[in-house]
């Protein structure tokens, strides 16, 4: 765990709401080693975004980190003080956002926008900062990037407005690159574009990604390593060639069924029956019992801990406690 | 797939006025969409998939052209025969949410066209049990409202007041993107069997290739307000002869699928509607355009299973063919 760049352990979050608790977040643990892709994949609601946000420290008022940690490079995240968090995010670990265009300042200049994290972050001068902002926005392969340096937001599409959040993410060359759902507003031309960059900053830079995603086909095509949540909880965790090879868990099972193929047709979809139960209304048992078709009275009454049937593939769910079954 | 044809566009032209000149929205296009058949139209943001929708209902008045709607003109029909027309055909959005009154409960949500059709209270009633049932609504939700529901459970009001007067044609403009995968393949699902149950015909608006694989009989494929390829599914899929649509299938990213590599990259962005390139308008972004490329605007050619829009169409190996 000591060579982990970002350790989540036990992470707890509670939302406060007209004096009802709800924990979005139910003891998630995680790992990304260096210079790694690692996947956080589920459906709305799920807690996904609520744990990047926690990372940043960027959970609103009324919602908090109510246990657990968070270590990065073994430092606990949760108990530093806003200016060391200040120091480390921006700098160690950036983010980039869904909508780029509500990420960035509308009646900012993009180039100057980039250029405060330097401001914060380092003693360049005036002209090293700029021509460090004019450097990386090529990295980011952004096209008349002197000129781009003095546009604002809404001259821009929104493929390069998502290449200026990269870059913005990227200038201080972090360690660690929190991604929630950076293509889900582009085009697939232009999606493809920015899978493409942050793969390229992966090989560069030695970046690691937390790449969040509802998009099992982004995963499949960007992660080494996948992390299945469902109702605030790690469901199941694996490699990713080994997870879509062989899911174990039957809510990754049926997530992976009800994507239709773009390489096959198929004659009828399936589908996991019935939805996401309120997290105010969180089954006593497994939380996915009602929707699973394997479900036992065990499963209703007991809440299943993360087993690991093989070594590197570990699944919340009873019927691997004992190891595989046959034909597993 | 019937034989019989529903609608019968030809050469529909769209513009919008915008600050700098004119958007081209919708530039000569013409298609056919069968009885009973699932048409889809698929692209990116901006291509007029969405306008194209639209003015087929008339919905929004086209600058010329014609449509035929099951024999009638469409493009000539006064206000009020139009109304009558409408039951026909119908729409259903991609936010369910913006499309349902948030005041209104789902009961009355869904009997809103029943109530303009005329129809009694006691017949809307029976009508919207009947409708939720078909729909898969809780009966005994019908009293909440919107807010309640989930967006799953928001999208099947939608449905369920498309099909309350028993339309020909529903145009479905993204029905399923708003929605999380698990409850996406529940309504594509739903709405394959109400296709079969109601005998529908839908025009499929989407820019999600799997589930257009999934849902269509036949496929379009528009770039920048023309059709650059229209054909059955499987040929479109399997023998894409644009280079638009091979990369269109290439670039989306799919579960065990390697992604593409830098070399086979589309440079730049999409142009700009108001200043369409000449000739070919995916010219600029096409590894094979060449200079007659810009000179001519390529027709539509081909087989009616499959008709291409370019000078140099070609045959484009699948990853099924490299894997054979």
């Amino acid at each position: 765990m000591d060579d982990m760049l970002l350790s989540i352990r036990d992470l707890e979050i509670s939302i406060c709401n007209a004096g009802e608790t709800t924990y979005p977040v139910n003891r998630v643990s995680f790992d990304i080693p260096p210079h790694t892709v690692v996947g956080l994949v589920g459906e709305s609601g799920c807690g996904k975004s609520m744990t990047a946000m926690s990372v940043m420290g960027l959970l609103s008022p009324n919602i908090s980190v109510t246990g657990g940690s968070i270590l990065f490079e073994g430092r606990d995240m949760t108990r530093l003080t806003p200016a060391q968090m200040r120091e480390l995010t921006g700098k160690s670990i950036s983010m980039i956002f869904q909508e780029p265009m509500t990420a960035l300042n509308p009646v900012v200049r993009v180039g100057k926008q980039i250029e405060e994290v330097l401001l914060l972050h380092t003693d360049l001068n005036r002209q090293e900062r700029r021509q460090k902002v004019i450097d990386i926005l090529k990295a980011v392969s952004v096209p008349d990037a002197e000129e781009r340096y003095r546009a604002y937001p809404f001259q821009l599409s929104g493929g390069l407005r998502q290449r200026i959040c990269i870059a913005m993410a990227m200038i201080c060359n972090p360690q660690l690159l929190i991604a929630d759902e950076p293509t889900t507003a582009l085009d697939v031309t232009i999606e493809a574009q920015i899978l493409h960059l942050m793969r390229e900053l992966k090989d560069q830079f030695g970046t690691s990604i937390l790449m969040i995603t509802h998009n099992l086909g982004i995963v499949s095509e960007l992660c080494d390593d996948v992390n299945v949540m469902y109702l605030g909880e790690i469901v199941e965790h694996a490699a990713t060639d080994r997870l879509f090879e062989k899911p174990l868990h039957p809510y990754t099972i049926g997530l992976i069924e009800s994507v239709p193929a773009v390489e096959k047709s198929e004659q009828k979809l399936k589908n996991i029956p019935g939805m996401v139960p309120d997290l105010r209304h969180v089954p006593s048992g497994c939380r996915f019992c009602d929707r699973c078709p394997y479900a036992d009275d065990r499963c209703r009454s007991r809440h299943p801990d993360l087993y690991e049937p093989i070594p590197g593939h570990e699944v919340r769910c009873f019927r691997y406690q004992n190891g595989l079954k046959e034909g597993d | 797939m019937a034989e019989k044809v529903l609608v019968d566009a030809r050469n529909l032209v769209k513009t919008f006025k915008a600050s700098k000149g004119e958007v081209q929205a919708v530039t000569d296009v013409s298609l056919k969409i069968y009885r009973g058949e699932t048409l889809s139209l698929v692209g990116e943001s901006g291509c007029g998939k969405s306008t194209l929708g639209r003015l087929l209902i008339r919905l929004i008045e086209l600058n010329s052209g014609s449509i035929q709607f099951d024999g009638t003109e469409l493009t000539t029909l006064k206000k009020k025969e139009l109304r009558d027309f409408r039951r026909k055909m119908q729409l259903i959005f991609q936010d369910p949410y913006a499309s349902l009154d948030p005041r209104f409960t789902i009961e009355k949500c869904i009997s809103e066209p029943l109530r303009a059709a005329g129809y009694s209270a006691q017949q809307q009633h029976e009508a919207v049990l009947e409708l939720a049932e078909k729909t898969g609504i809780n009966p005994e939700h019908l009293g909440r409202y919107p807010h309640q529901f989930s967006g799953g459970q928001r999208q099947r009001v939608g449905i369920a007041r498309a099909i309350a007067l028993h339309p020909e044609l529903i145009v479905c403009d993204e029905p399923v993107s708003a929605l999380d995968v698990s409850i996406q393949a529940q309504t594509l699902n739903l709405l394959h069997e109400l296709q079969e149950e109601l005998q529908l015909t839908y025009l499929f608006i989407s820019h999600d290739l799997g589930v257009v694989r999934y849902i269509s009989d036949r496929v379009c494929v528009m770039f920048l307000g023309r059709v650059c390829e229209i054909g059955t599914t499987s040929e479109i899929y399997e023998h894409p002869r644009h280079p638009y649509t091979n990369y269109l299938l290439r670039a989306t990213p799919q579960i065990g699928k390697k992604a593409i590599g830098k070399e086979q990259l589309l440079s730049g962005e999409i142009p700009s509607p108001i200043n369409p390139p000449s000739g070919c308008r995916f010219r600029t972004r096409c590894p094979y355009a060449t200079e007659r490329c810009a000179q001519e605007v390529p027709q539509l050619t081909g087989e009616e299973s499959h008709q291409v829009a370019c000078h140099y169409p070609r045959k484009f190996e699948t990853e099924g063919d490299a894997q054979r």
